[in-house]
């Protein structure tokens, strides 16, 4: 889907200003506030819906400009867009992603995992959504070696699966068989 | 794919938990394969298969998956030193003892996509086979023994444990011991005759089994028939009709309580030939109506089709 509205420019009234990490601040309508549950139910709490409040910055300790500028980019896009219903799909072999999506997302890992983190921080679930699947797509077809790289995930093979327990080398046979692996294994003589 | 990294281990738990629930299964697989915490995390995903997992014992350690939204997928354990060397097939080895060092997935239908893991763990097969039991959530196992080299102590010290729901066998074994290592299957498959005796096949008929099938080389007799404590049988049969009559209706006298479901299949069938039973015969002094032609039936799992069939099953329901 693609709503290609023409966007209104904040006015005092409709508008709040946040507040970013670096001390940037952004001038937000309240229009695109609605997709972030975080930013929503703030705005209900303080009121400041109504034109007779006075509205403070919200600071946004989490975010940097650079992912707000990001964020906000993304809640532009989608101001039309209906609400976001989370379906149940899940393991799917394939997801697809309209072409400014993925070229919004074509950002590398590490500021993907950044803006995932700021999209959970402002509950934004579309693009929370939509960064846990495109993330899910780039590991599609990789081996668990390459999934190691690019997740970061530190490999524990001296701690037995099963119980926790550091094996040993030279460890003795337990019950189960378990702890006669050793670490560097070599195929038993034929 | 760019250099960078994404640490997914940093994440908020639920964040995390939503990027695994959006992995396709296979890639989920290899990631629970990674380390204890993705172990941990992939049961925490809480990814279930459709029905059941396959275990085939063989020269390779092979499991199989029947997923929901894909035709299935295939990892068989190896060691790709051993295997280059003996033509693409292992040697025969302890599988108990065996340590691996590739697993390869395959998805079927899908032959230029195997993906290859080398493995570092060190795992032999009951470990493959006890982490796939854990990040599956303790699916039915079935059991395929594919080759008679590996003694009943070999599977026994790989399978010791877990509870095998069906057993299904291509060549001879140690019965007794086999089904004691996995730990009494419910569900026994036979595809040729590996008892040496008709006193220990006699042993086999008797059990409380929720299936037994016996494949052509059988040929259950009368005898055999009335032996069997089993909930569903399918067997091929020379059974001429007025030993079908006899069985039926001592089944129907309630000398087979257990009796749910049977399907015997004509030997002449199997040959092209169609050996038509007599019904008078077959249904003497019983009270029966007529199947219509187009009724279909689910036999245990079986779907028998009147049509395809329509003088050599004899489709019973008590």
């Amino acid at each position: 889907m693609s709503c290609e509205e023409p966007t209104t420019s904040p006015t005092p009234e409709n508008n709040i200003t946040v507040v970013s990490s670096d001390g940037k601040e952004f001038l937000l309508d309240l229009k695109l506030t609605e997709q972030s549950e975080t930013l929503a139910r703030l705005i209900s709490n303080f009121e400041y819906d109504r034109t007779d409040v006075k509205k403070d910055p919200v600071p946004l300790g989490n975010i940097t400009s650079a992912q707000m500028q990001k964020i906000i980019e993304w809640l532009q896009h989608h101001r039309y867009y209906p609400k976001w219903e989370q379906n149940d799909i899940h393991y799917s072999t394939s997801f697809t992603f309209e072409t400014w999506v993925e070229e919004y997302l074509n950002i590398p890992n590490n500021e993907m995992f950044e803006l995932l983190n700021a999209a959970n921080y402002l509950n934004i679930p579309r693009l929370f959504s939509t960064i846990c699947r495109i993330m899910a797509s780039r590991i599609t077809g990789k081996s668990a070696e390459q999934i190691r790289t690019v997740l970061n995930i530190k490999t524990d093979v001296k701690n037995d699966v099963y119980t926790g327990i550091p094996i040993q080398e030279d460890s003795s046979s337990s019950e189960d068989g378990m702890s006669e692996i050793s670490l560097s294994p070599s195929p038993p003589p034929i | 794919m760019d250099g960078t990294v994404f640490p997914l281990f940093r994440l908020p738990d639920n964040a995390l938990l939503h990027v695994l629930r959006s992995m396709e299964e296979l890639s989920l697989i290899m990631f629970s394969l990674i380390s204890n915490r993705s172990k941990t995390l992939t049961i925490s995903a809480n990814f279930k298969p459709e029905n059941d997992l396959k275990v085939l014992y063989a020269r390779e350690f092979t499991f199989e998956l029947h997923l929901a939204n894909r035709d299935g997928i295939e990892f068989s354990l190896y060691d790709r030193r051993l295997r280059n060397r003996s033509s693409g097939r292992l040697p025969i080895v302890d599988l108990s003892h065996f340590v691996f060092s590739t697993v390869q997935a395959d998805q079927y239908r899908k032959i230029d996509e195997l993906i290859e893991y080398k493995e570092s763990k060190g795992w032999t097969a009951r470990q493959y086979l006890l982490h796939f039991l854990d990040i599956l959530h303790q699916p039915d196992v079935y059991f395929y023994y594919r080759d008679p080299s590996f003694s009943a102590d070999s599977v026994s010290k790989t399978m010791k444990g877990v509870t095998v729901k069906r057993l299904c066998t291509y060549g001879e074994f140690e019965f007794e011991k086999t089904m004691k290592a996995l730990n009494h299957p419910s569900e026994i498959w036979f595809d040729i005759d590996p008892f040496t005796s008709h006193e220990s096949l006699s042993k086999c008929y008797i059990q409380n089994l929720d299936y037994l099938n016996l494949a052509k080389g059988f040929m259950v007799k009368l005898d055999d028939l009335l032996l069997m404590n089993c909930k569903n049988i399918g067997a091929y049969s020379r059974l001429r009709e007025k030993h079908l009559n006899i069985y039926i209706r001592s089944w129907l006298q309630g000398q087979k309580e257990e009796l749910e479901h049977v399907c015997l299949v004509g030997h002449r069938v199997y040959c092209g030939e169609v050996d038509p039973f007599n019904k008078e015969i077959v249904l003497k002094g019983l009270k029966y109506t007529t199947v219509p032609d187009d009724v279909e039936r689910l036999f245990y799992f079986i779907l028998v089709k009147f049509t395809e069939f329509p003088a050599v099953v004899i489709y019973i329901h008590h």
